[in-house]
């Protein structure tokens, strides 16, 4: 049979005008088709016999048989399906609403659900990506997820084995991502394997993989750290100073402390402030570069503060707030009145910002954050980093029934830049509890009531809240649909306001 | 009304996202000047951005939308929104007769593919003139390719590889003057084959031999069965009358959509729906074309089913389908019908063969096969219980992993098309969840 095609094909290539087909047909079926070819006829015959063997073997090919043995199937999963209605939800998210792609994952791992087969490569492959969403994604993935994550390299990050392997030869940013998984499983582990290959390191792996110390920083790396201050590359000495200044017992913040010490004090109920001399590595003073050392760089400065300012700005952000308060007696609140509307108020408000944060001293967080907006635009260029992180500090509960708070005292304000709310409902992005929505909610009304105009900041602003507020104020979010004009500023808003409103409801709703 | 469409079964027709949101914005009372029903059109008049309203309609049974909304999207937001309007709050809407509906256009009807007949006084006579012409055209063109192709084995394909793709193409675009299209893409799909690698002769040689099979069949055409002679006619590129058709009688069942695949020449799209009946266990092919930004039919959706009478293309082994009439959108599919083994695939494929033998995609439901990967991540095929094995191909990266995905190394029912040599799956079913690939 074979053999038969086989010679067909060679007097095709060569052409019947150089041999004529003479093959014997077998004894079947095919064969007698073509016995019945007319063999003066050297091109039909060959062609009809080329039609009908193709034909014939097309028909009766045999599939293979697969010998190799199977992989592993996937075992059995824990977790819950999630229902029809939610895939839907999820697809849409996928599809280009990413924003609530962690809300979706947060309530599916609430209520023991996990992400339906079909979303899992899309989702793997977001998480490499984006490491942010990992935390999301990583409790939702199911056993199936797991099996995935094993079959493809580019999601190992799902693992939690670490081979040597890829510590030894993966990219800059795997063998990140793996110091920093071994962190969270074992940080003590994790500094010991990072030590051992310390030395043979490049100066740009080492800024990225001392970096990953910051999970689960302690005091146990601190001499590690301290050593890593006299690095021959400046990246790795900024890192390490920075992780330095987040351990408030570290030798580092001792030293700034002292500093620090003599240049601030309290007299007469109030906060007297002396500038340092300029700091000069290339002079002798054994002092400057110590503080070089610590981090502190002439270079980054504030036109508006001035050079030594910036310094004094630099060397206070090192220091724990609560030391303050120790020295002089004082509770957070009454050092915040103590320099109320000094000349100094704004530096030193953002550099005890600054230090709470590193230090997550929650009780300034408290009372930081009210005044927020005082401190905002800070000298340094991070002032959203300060709130949201402050946010997170005082943890959900505190932070919002600290904006419900200061919501109540305000009621009947416009909500404007100038509200004392705003800074912080603009970087509140946890969910809100349902009092702070009403309340919010009541303030969007009074704008599309009033049909504010050319208000594009606050309506993006507006926008941005549904997703974070309680979706069950929905049904009276819905009034606004009734109290919108027809063709104004605000009918989009109110549209795309409520459908983003109702979508979460019903995601919620359906998840739970 | 027939079928009860839930909230989600009328987002998930919106084309994209946006529309999926901007519509439930739209399902609220206060958006709509008017609303009105009975048991096939739902319409309502929604004042957009525009300075007259827009007039939204949608045919519940064919499930077609009409809107005269800008938006090029099908269905636009309007028509999604004043359907989940209507599925929420039906008490909005007043019962109209269809002759209060006629100020309003007739919806566009996108399940047939406008064979539109108003006005035309048919000539029988002038009809049979045509066709005798393009039948002499064509049996000219035929005789036309016949010498070329002896021509060319005469000559030996060593020679022919040496020839320049106008070679092919030349012959093809004759074969277009000589409307016979079917052939002359036959003709096109050679031109690449002499340097598409190892085996490109026996490659050559086969698709030769199938196009002089063709000529033969053509040639004897009057000696053959009705149905035969249907198939070769359609392979050269005549088309069925498909008012014609759709007054013959056909076959309902409860119809499983399991499979949409869309392709793109040129401006051209061709969109193939593949169905499969519960009770028939018979495979059905919907084709559908749109030109340019015209919209594709949108009405059937993969993973449900429909009650409906299918009348089929003649054909000695029928594939090709029309919906004659739609009952009843039934629900989902909850099953993978199909084959319970690799062997009994094969063996249904040879009779086909036998009975046409210019199937070009078979269609396949397995029940129960295991997809199978290499080390590299690639798909080696799927295998069922007996380990026979269908090779795979035309799978992307995505799909390849998503695949594994649902299968977790267990097997599951897949649908799609084999072509004698690969299978390129299509859908899975697994856990009881329908998913496109």
């Amino acid at each position: 049979m074979k053999h038969l095609w086989q010679e067909v094909v060679k007097i095709a290539i060569v052409g019947t005008e150089r041999q004529a087909l003479k093959a014997i047909p077998p004894d079947n079926k095919l064969g007698e088709i073509l016995n019945c070819l007319d063999s003066s006829d050297k091109e039909g015959s060959l062609l009809s016999a080329a039609g009908a063997i193709a034909l014939y073997q097309r028909a009766g090919k045999i599939s293979l048989s697969d010998k190799q043995p199977l992989q592993k199937a996937c075992e059995k999963e824990e977790l819950l399906d999630c229902s029809l209605l939610s895939r839907q939800h999820l697809a849409l998210i996928l599809s280009g609403n990413a924003q609530l792609l962690p809300e979706w994952l947060t309530v599916a791992a609430a209520a023991k659900k996990r992400v339906p087969s079909e979303y899992l490569p899309q989702l793997l492959t977001l998480g490499q990506k984006q490491s942010h969403l990992r935390t999301f994604i990583l409790p939702v993935l199911g056993k199936r997820g797991l099996w995935l994550a094993k079959q493809n390299p580019d999601w190992n990050y799902v693992s939690s084995e670490i081979t040597d392997k890829a510590w030894q030869s993966g990219s800059k940013e795997v063998r990140r991502s793996l110091l920093q998984r071994l962190r969270e499983q074992d940080a003590h582990i994790a500094r010991e394997k990072l030590q051992k290959t310390w030395k043979k390191e490049s100066g740009e792996e080492r800024a990225s993989l001392l970096a990953g110390l910051e999970i689960n920083l302690s005091m146990n790396d601190e001499p590690f750290l301290e050593a890593a201050l006299d690095d021959k590359r400046k990246q790795v000495r900024d890192v390490a100073a920075k992780l330095l200044s987040k351990l408030p017992e570290s030798r580092l913040c001792q030293r700034m402390i002292e500093r620090v010490r003599p240049l601030i004090t309290f007299n007469h109920n109030s906060v007297q402030v002396t500038l340092p001399s300029t700091c000069d590595g290339s002079a002798a003073a054994k002092g400057d570069r110590q503080m070089i050392r610590d981090g502190i760089d002439q270079s980054r400065y504030s036109s508006a503060l001035g050079e030594k300012a910036s310094l004094l700005l630099q060397m206070l952000c090192c220091v724990p707030p609560s030391l303050w308060c120790n020295n002089w007696g004082k509770t957070p609140k009454q050092l915040l009145q103590v320099v109320n509307g000094s000349e100094w108020e704004k530096m030193l408000l953002e550099a005890w910002a600054t230090a709470a944060l590193k230090s997550q001293d929650s009780l300034f967080a408290e009372v930081l954050l009210p005044d927020a907006s005082k401190f905002y635009h800070t000298f340094l260029g991070n002032g959203e980093e300060l709130v949201v992180g402050l946010l997170k500090v005082l943890g959900q509960d505190k932070a919002d029934a600290l904006i419900l708070q200061i919501l109540l005292q305000n009621q009947g304000k416009l909500l404007s830049v100038n509200h004392p709310a705003y800074t912080l409902l603009k970087h509140y992005q946890t969910p809100w509890s349902e009092k702070v929505s009403q309340l919010v909610l009541s303030s969007i009304r009074q704008y599309v009531e009033v049909d504010k105009q050319w208000q594009w900041g606050m309506r993006s602003l507006f926008q941005s809240f549904a997703l974070y507020m309680e979706p069950s104020v929905v049904e009276a979010a819905a009034e606004l649909s009734g109290v919108v004009e027809e063709g104004s500023f605000w009918q989009d808003f109110v549209n795309e306001f409520l459908a983003t409103l109702l979508f979460r409801f019903e995601m919620i709703q359906e998840l739970r | 009304m027939s079928a009860i469409w839930t909230h989600k079964q009328i987002i998930a027709l919106a084309p994209d996202t946006t529309s999926a949101l901007n519509a439930q914005a739209l399902a609220v009372r206060s958006k709509w000047l008017s609303l009105g029903y009975n048991e096939q059109v739902i319409w309502g008049e929604c004042q957009g951005s525009g300075s007259n309203p827009y007039r939204t309609q949608i045919d519940i049974t064919e499930l077609a939308f009409n809107c005269t909304c800008p938006s090029r999207k099908q269905p636009c937001k309007h028509a999604i929104g004043l359907f989940l309007l209507f599925a929420d709050q039906k008490d909005a809407f007043t019962e109209k007769t269809l002759q209060q509906l006629t100020s309003l256009d007739t919806p566009k009807h996108k399940s047939d593919n406008k064979t539109e007949s108003t006005n035309k006084v048919v000539d029988t006579a002038a009809q049979a003139k045509r066709a005798q012409m393009r039948y002499n055209k064509v049996t000219a063109g035929m005789q036309d390719l016949e010498l070329w192709l002896r021509d060319l084995v005469r000559q030996g394909l060593a020679v022919a590889q040496g020839q320049p793709y106008s070679f092919w193409d030349n012959a093809a675009a004759r074969l277009v003057d000589a409307q016979a299209p079917g052939v002359a893409r036959l003709l096109r799909e050679m031109a690449s084959i002499p340097h598409s690698g190892i085996g490109w002769e026996e490659r050559l040689l086969t698709q030769l031999g199938r196009v002089y099979l063709l000529i033969s069949g053509f040639k004897r055409l009057q000696t053959l069965p009705a149905e035969m002679q249907a198939d070769i006619r359609t392979q050269i590129g005549w088309t069925q009358n498909q008012e014609e058709l759709l007054t013959s009688s056909g076959v309902r069942d409860r119809w499983l959509i399991l499979a949409q695949r869309v392709t793109e020449e040129d401006k051209l799209r061709s969109q193939i729906y593949w169905l499969w009946g519960e009770q028939s266990q018979q495979a059905a092919l919907i084709l559908n074309f749109a030109y340019g930004s015209q919209p594709l039919d949108t009405s059937l959706i993969p993973g449900t089913s429909i009650d409906a009478e299918l009348v089929f293309f003649e054909s000695a082994y029928p594939l090709r389908s029309l919906v004659k009439i739609l009952h009843d959108a039934a629900g989902r599919v909850d099953i993978m019908p199909g084959y319970s083994s690799i062997r009994d695939m094969m063996q249904a494929y040879a009779k086909a063969l036998a009975r046409n033998p210019w199937i070009e995609q078979f269609p396949v439901a397995l029940q129960a096969v295991i997809p199978v990967f290499n080390d590299d991540g690639s798909c080696r095929g799927v295998r069922d219980a007996d380990g026979y094995m269908l090779s795979t191909s035309g799978l992307s990266s995505q799909q390849i992993w998503q695949l594994l995905a649902l299968s977790g190394g267990h097997a599951v029912g897949i649908f799609g098309e084999w072509n004698g040599d690969r299978f390129l799956p299509l859908s899975v079913y697994a856990n009881g969840i329908f998913v496109s690939l």
